[in-house]
């Protein structure tokens, strides 16, 4: 079956000042599918992830070149609205980052940013229960975010980019600061998710990367070494490098 | 490097199992010599060891277990205990063929034999070279020695099959040679299965080495 294209990168190239953070990359998003990137810290693969909802924009002396299609449209293009680019593409970071106001507020913060002033609770449920968290905090609306542990931070954080209703999610390292218990139930999530949004997830854990994702890339020195079905990758990899990460036996 | 207790009970699960194959190998080369010299001490021998051998099998499945369990292994490492595991299977019925073959031994060590056994010590020669290739190519993860063993299967299926012929026209002649004849056939069949699980052997030394299941 052939899969339908989410994202696509063309020869993509970034430079931290004179640094040659990223090397030609080039590789698809697919449509309702997971997509992981793996490899050893500094290799490149938070850098492109942060680069396919332009998050690098926001730091300065970033140099790129080359095109990030989403559904054939470059969102490197002048013409692209960054903040719109952000709601089609939303992420959620390592470290679950709640604003510090109630439960629900933190939910309708996106949707009333983009003028939306009606059926807010009704979204705040539905989003809610999207993001597996409805059941433990549909009686403490009210309450301060801050005070939700960190496994219900993370998944309202997912809530909260649900709300705005995005096509893509990016998972940076989701749940390198949560408990197996907690990461269970986001791994379960991105699982249902993906029947609705497109994933792409860096992680750190390479089991995660196995049980959770349906392609898999191995970063290595700002270079793609492999890109494959995460079925192949983990049983035969086509590259003897990332055969070595994979098995421990550099890293 | 990294992961060095991991690479050393890897390495260990190896060189377990393939003294293990050697020991099998071993036997099943008595239990055939103490048929055909009639050795009665040399087919208790080979009773006692295959206890060895399945004591071993035991030990190895644990540790492959445990191994996997612990250290959650992917990719070649992956591939390299599965076919350990499978492996250790094919090795421990080498050893119970070995017995079986050397009861056969026993019950007939005080007859004169229907016919002077040809095929069985040729089936036994060839069986035992595969055997011992498919281990080596298994211990050196050498794909093309182990497609060395696929031709002698061949051979050794054509030899049973003569064997068989041969020994049915000997049950036609007299029906007091069906109990040994029926032996006969039996360690025909021994040796043609232990050609076979030599073959599941080299098959997977060529998945370990090359990640493709191909059963041949």
């Amino acid at each position: 079956m052939k899969q339908m294209v989410k994202m696509e990168v063309h020869d993509l190239n970034l430079w931290y000042g004179s640094f040659h953070a990223l090397k030609d990359i080039n590789m698809k998003v697919y449509k309702h599918k997971v997509t992981a990137f793996i490899g050893p810290s500094g290799c490149g693969k938070s850098t492109l992830i942060r680069c396919l909802n332009r998050m690098n924009d926001l730091i300065g002396n970033v140099h790129v070149e080359g095109r990030v299609l989403l559904d054939d449209k470059n969102i490197y293009d002048k013409d692209v609205d960054v903040v719109n680019l952000r709601k089609r593409v939303g992420m959620v970071f390592q470290k679950p980052n709640p604003f510090p106001m109630s439960i629900h507020d933190n939910i309708t913060y996106g949707p009333k940013l983009h003028g939306k002033k009606r059926g807010l609770d009704e979204l705040v449920e539905e989003k809610l229960k999207d993001a597996a968290l409805w059941s433990e905090v549909k009686d403490i609306l009210g309450q301060n975010a801050m005070d939700l542990s960190g496994g219900q931070q993370q998944r309202l954080c997912i809530a909260r980019c649900l709300a705005v209703e995005p096509d893509v999610i990016l998972f940076d390292e989701p749940c390198s600061a949560l408990d197996p218990i907690s990461t269970g139930k986001i791994e379960d999530l991105i699982n249902e998710l993906k029947r609705h949004y497109t994933i792409v997830i860096v992680t750190h854990n390479m089991q995660q990367a196995a049980r959770i994702s349906d392609y898999t890339g191995y970063f290595y020195l700002g270079e793609l070494k492999e890109f494959n079905k995460t079925k192949k990758i983990f049983t035969n990899p086509d590259n003897p490098e990332t055969e070595r990460y994979i098995t421990g036996k550099f890293g | 490097m990294t992961r060095n207790k991991f690479e050393q009970q890897l390495a260990e699960i190896k060189k377990r199992l393939l003294s293990m194959g050697s020991l099998s190998e071993e036997l099943i080369g008595l239990s055939v010599q103490s048929l055909k010299d009639q050795d009665e001490e040399l087919a208790k021998k080979v009773i006692a060891s295959d206890k060895q051998i399945d004591r071993e099998y035991v030990n190895i499945e644990k540790k492959i277990m445990r191994t996997i369990a612990m250290q959650a292994p992917v990719a070649g490492d992956l591939r390299l205990l599965l076919t350990a595991l499978k492996n250790a299977t094919d090795i421990e019925r080498l050893g119970d063929y070995a017995k079986d073959i050397a009861e056969i031994a026993l019950r007939h060590k005080d007859e004169e034999y229907i016919t002077k056994l040809i095929n069985i010590p040729r089936m036994n020669e060839i069986a035992l070279s595969m055997v011992q290739i498919s281990l080596e190519s298994f211990e050196t993860e050498d794909a093309d020695m182990a497609r060395q063993v696929h031709p002698m299967d061949d051979e050794v299926d054509s030899l049973y099959d003569r064997t068989f012929r041969l020994l049915t026209t000997y049950i036609l002649e007299n029906p007091k040679n069906i109990s040994q004849a029926f032996s006969l056939m039996l360690v025909a069949r021994h040796l043609e299965r232990v050609a076979d699980h030599a073959l599941n052997i080299a098959n997977r030394t060529i998945y370990l080495k090359e990640g493709d299941i191909q059963y041949i």
